[in-house]
């Protein structure tokens, strides 16, 4: 379950507003086209589909073994002195987390980014507990400040304009800062300097746990993931099951293409890798580390068409080039996880009463499947959970309609009586050649589209016609 | 949940599943070594907002009151594991006027540049591998606005596949390391590139050649 | 050599709404060189069910298919999507159904119409006239899952007269989709929008795609915003170029 929340509203109700929002197709268009561009220029020169099959390869390895890694990374690690905790949903992982925090009497946590702790709601529940919690990551601080989830999973205020933040800062803050980009990230790194500082524990994601090291591995580019894990005493790292190799080789090539596919860049300016607590002699570091590994009905899908969803490495590639997205941004999704990518994941998760309407929130153009570095199979999944949802949840009316749509048109004859009907049908409805108003179902085309009449006389009549008295071209003369 | 039950049902879901192997070769990536190393190193590292420079051993103590000079830095922190130029490193930022204390929290946040080694630099990137030992605080990079990492030209590596073959070795020996290339930067607030987040604001690389 | 037996798979859209498509494939395959016939048992591919998710249906649909394009060298639509639902989609339908082979087979010899003209026709130019400024629109299915998308343009660019530009993201999607055209008609519309806009900055006149489904959609949002840029079928421009009758021999 992705947090406790309700969904704000189906697709159809989130895009319904977004789309009424001036100026967000405008920010989110330019900026997913500037990260198609940084994409590109990240891989000119090197084989991308061997580096896209490699990556294919190692994630399809890895979470088919998933049991065996966990338990060596647990065990590298706990020898190093890391605390692991195995989380079997979203409240075991809060629970635990929670526990950390009151068991040091801590008042301060300090987070960067993390996607798995959206979906389990852990800001809400500490915040609760009158824990105050500080996003460090610009972005994530931005959001947070707002109130809004982030819309897009590496650069969550993709949506606000400088003006937006500048009058959020000057909002909350009472500053007078200018819609200036180094004077805002100024003020911010000031302020979230003395947080850092500060802070009792730090909270952080993970982009890859290495298995044999019992390591976790964070890229960062602000210095916030180093902050979190070196200034507060306590450090908890926050993962999915899946996201881990079997060893450091591996990052060789999952690395740059995390990198290149999310932000467009060779390396971040920070891989951070730790090995666990601080040793005796050590000047700085955390006296403890916590790495809490999450299921949350990730291990659901290990047996099954939808394994490969878990092979995601949450670069999203696939968000930059949806043209779904580009028209509703993150928040059109209302889930945690939004664009291709959230509209797979998110049913799988959360169940099909919750988000059973995602798999359709698309075209099925496969642009994603296109772009995502470690080959899932976007479309195609998102086609299956159709299957399922249909099977599932799909309406007596709907599932009768479509029915009498295949038998009908499955026999040429009752085909060809249907269009004949269709087409004495539509007379009322053509006028100048076009259809402009139509009934139900085809009214939700023609509410902001022309429809094309049913032809006077259709293909087959016209050849049928010009073909009159001579085989019409079967070899057996069908 | 116990860790054998969360991992009893990981392994019941992938029973029947066949894993395909890892892959034999691993393809090149952007971040592979290219055959160049200085050159190469300088201008990844350009590339990314930092500066690298060749400098040799005796030369340290000059290149170092440069920088000193040109970042008008009045305090400064030094890790121990610049080791065999620490004299050189020391005698350059007093000749600066820059003090030198013991590397602290406290001396860390209030300094205007921080001096370490590093134990590899990747050519591919530009960057310096760190890592925290009792002579490598963490805080001495991290905290003050500008960084200078100090390295010998032998332990520069072409690229990700030499670094990542090592790091689980380097990582016996500490309980932390950091990849460090160029300063910190963001590019959050409409994808505009602005340097000097969390992390130093200035990033700049010695690589001391054999003479 | 005899001429290719290629079967006109003219689609259920084209058959139904846009027939000057289908007699314009046809004459371009006969120009090319191709003994084209229509089996008259075709309806429908099955998309539409497929993409709403009754696989039943869609298999019913399918099944029809199978049938009616038994025994021809080559199956050619004027669709990359309906064309890539029997050489993709086709054989996942029917994996382990006893319609299987039948399902690879016809798989293995299905083409959209450009792919089929220039590929294996060895069409490399068209000969035509066609004044004006054109941009092409790639179709998702036709791109993606088929690799089309150097033919259309191929055959675009040997026309005299005509004028080729390329809009700034040729390859986004325009929003049809099928049935999500209908189950989300505010995001359709608003992607259909979006190619408008594109179209209006290259300063075309017509743009051009090689399925109907697109077209449709275009062509439906662009008469009821009051554009005068005009749709078109790549085969229905090609055929009007190279003065090619509709008429059959």
């Amino acid at each position: 379950m992705t947090a406790g929340e309700e969904r704000a509203g189906t697709f159809a109700e989130l895009a319904h507003v977004q789309l009424e929002k001036p100026g967000l197709r405008r920010a989110i268009g330019s900026a997913m086209d500037r990260f198609v561009v940084n994409r590109a220029n990240a891989f000119a020169g090197a084989d991308l589909e061997a580096m896209r099959a490699a990556g294919e390869a190692i994630r399809a390895h890895t979470v088919a073994r998933l049991d065996v890694y966990l338990a060596q990374f647990a065990e590298a690690a706990e020898a190093r002195g890391t605390k692991v905790f195995f989380a079997a949903d979203g409240a075991e992982a809060v629970e635990y987390v929670r526990g950390v925090v009151r068991g040091h009497g801590a008042t301060r946590v300090a987070k960067g980014k993390s996607m798995a702790s959206e979906e389990i709601g852990l800001n809400h529940a500490l915040e609760a507990d009158g824990v105050d919690v500080v996003e460090t990551d610009l972005g994530e601080y931005i959001v947070q400040v707002a109130h809004e989830p982030p819309s897009h999973i590496i650069v969550p205020a993709i949506h606000k304009t400088r003006q937006d933040v500048a009058e959020l800062f000057n909002d909350v803050h009472h500053t007078d800062l200018p819609a200036d980009p180094p004077e805002l990230t100024r003020f911010a790194r000031e302020l979230l300097r003395d947080r850092f500082l500060s802070a009792d524990v730090g909270i952080t994601g993970v982009n890859f746990a290495v298995a044999d090291a019992g390591a976790v591995v964070i890229v960062t580019n602000e210095g916030n993931g180093r902050m979190c894990s070196t200034l507060p005493k306590v450090h908890v790292a926050l993962m999915g099951m899946e996201r881990i190799v079997p060893s450091f080789r591996e990052l060789a090539v999952m690395l740059p293409l995390l990198t290149g596919s999310a932000t467009g860049q060779r390396v971040t300016a920070y891989l951070n890798v730790i090995g666990g607590p601080r040793g005796p002699d050590d000047v700085d570091g955390p006296d403890e580390v916590h790495v809490v590994i999450l299921d949350n009905g990730r291990s659901r899908l290990l047996g099954t068409e939808y394994r490969s969803v878990l092979h995601c490495i949450r670069c999203g590639a696939c968000q930059n080039v949806c043209p779904v997205y580009r028209q509703v941004g993150g928040h059109g999704y209302g889930a945690v996880y939004g664009g291709p990518i959230g509209a797979v994941l998110t049913p799988l998760l959360d169940g099909f009463e919750r988000a059973g309407d995602l798999p359709y929130a698309s075209s099925l153009c496969a642009a994603c499947t296109d772009v995502c570095p470690v080959r899932i199979p976007l479309h195609e999944h998102l086609l299956s959970l159709r299957r399922d949802v249909a099977r599932e949840r799909a309406g007596a009316a709907e599932r009768s309609a479509f029915r009498t749509w295949s038998a009908v048109w499955s026999r040429p004859w009752s085909y060809r009586l249907a269009a004949r009907l269709g087409r004495a049908g539509q007379v009322v409805f053509a006028r100048g050649g076009r259809i402009r108003r139509a009934p139900f179902p085809l009214s939700r085309w023609t509410s902001g589209r022309d429809l094309p009449p049913i032809a006077s006389r259709t293909f087959r009549e016209r050849w049928k016609r010009t073909r009159r008295g001579s085989r019409n071209g079967a070899p057996d003369g069908r | 949940m116990d860790a054998d039950a969360f991992l009893a049902r990981a392994r019941s879901g992938l029973a029947g599943v066949a894993a395909p192997p890892l892959p034999g070769t691993r393809p090149p990536t952007p971040a592979s070594g290219d055959g160049r190393l200085f050159d190469r190193f300088a201008e990844e590292l350009e590339k990314a907002g930092g500066t690298a420079r060749w400098v040799n051993r005796q030369d340290l103590s000059a290149e170092v009151y440069e920088l000193a000079i040109e970042m008008g830095a009045a305090a400064a922190v030094v890790s121990d594991d610049v080791d065999e130029f620490r004299e050189r490193i020391d005698r350059g930022l007093a000749d600066a006027g820059c003090a030198v204390g013991p590397v602290s929290r406290e001396a860390a946040a209030a300094a205007d540049l921080g001096v370490t080694g590093a134990v590899a630099g990747v050519c591919s990137t530009g960057s310096v591998l760190l890592r925290a030992a009792p002579a490598s605080p963490r805080i001495a990079s991290l905290l003050p606005p500008a960084h200078v990492a100090i390295l010998h030209e032998a332990v520069l590596v072409p690229g990700f596949e030499e670094l990542f073959d090592v790091l689980g070795e380097q990582l016996l020996e500490a309980n932390a390391a950091v990849l460090v290339t160029g300063p910190s930067r963001t590019s959050d607030i409409e994808l505009t590139l602005v340097r000097g987040v969390h992390g130093p604001k200035r990033m700049t690389a010695l690589v001391v050649r054999e003479e | 050599m005899p001429p290719a037996r290629v079967a006109l798979f003219v689609t259920c859209l084209v058959d139904l709404l846009y027939p000057e498509v289908g007699e314009a494939s046809a004459a371009l395959l006969r120009h090319a060189g191709a003994d084209v016939a229509f089996p008259a048992a075709q309806t429908c591919c099955g998309q539409p069910q497929l993409n709403s998710g009754f696989v039943d249906d869609a298999r019913r649909l399918a099944r029809g298919t199978l049938r009616a394009f038994e025994g021809f060298d080559a199956v050619v639509a004027p669709s990359g999507s309906c064309a890539a639902m029997l050489r993709v989609s086709y054989p996942h339908l029917f994996a382990g159904e006893s319609e299987e082979p039948r399902a690879r087979d016809l798989a293995g010899r299905t083409f959209e119409l450009t792919e089929y003209l220039v590929d294996h026709l060895g069409v490399d130019r068209l000969q035509g006239r066609w004044e004006g400024r054109v941009t092409y629109h790639d179709a998702c299915h036709g791109l993606r899952e088929l690799g089309v998308r150097a033919q259309g343009r191929q055959l675009l660019s040997g026309i005299d007269g005509l004028e080729l530009v390329e809009m700034a993201r040729p390859d986004a999607c325009c929003g049809f989709g099928g049935t999500f055209s209908v189950r989300l008609p505010e995001v359709a519309v608003a992607m259909a929008d979006d190619k408008a806009a594109q179209i209006d900055a290259t300063g075309a006149g017509t743009v051009v795609a090689g399925d109907a489904g697109c077209l449709m959609h275009m062509a439906g949002r662009l008469t009821r915003s009051g554009s005068d840029v005009a749709a078109m079928h790549v085969a229905s421009l090609l055929a009007s170029a190279a003065g090619l009758e509709s008429a059959a021999t």
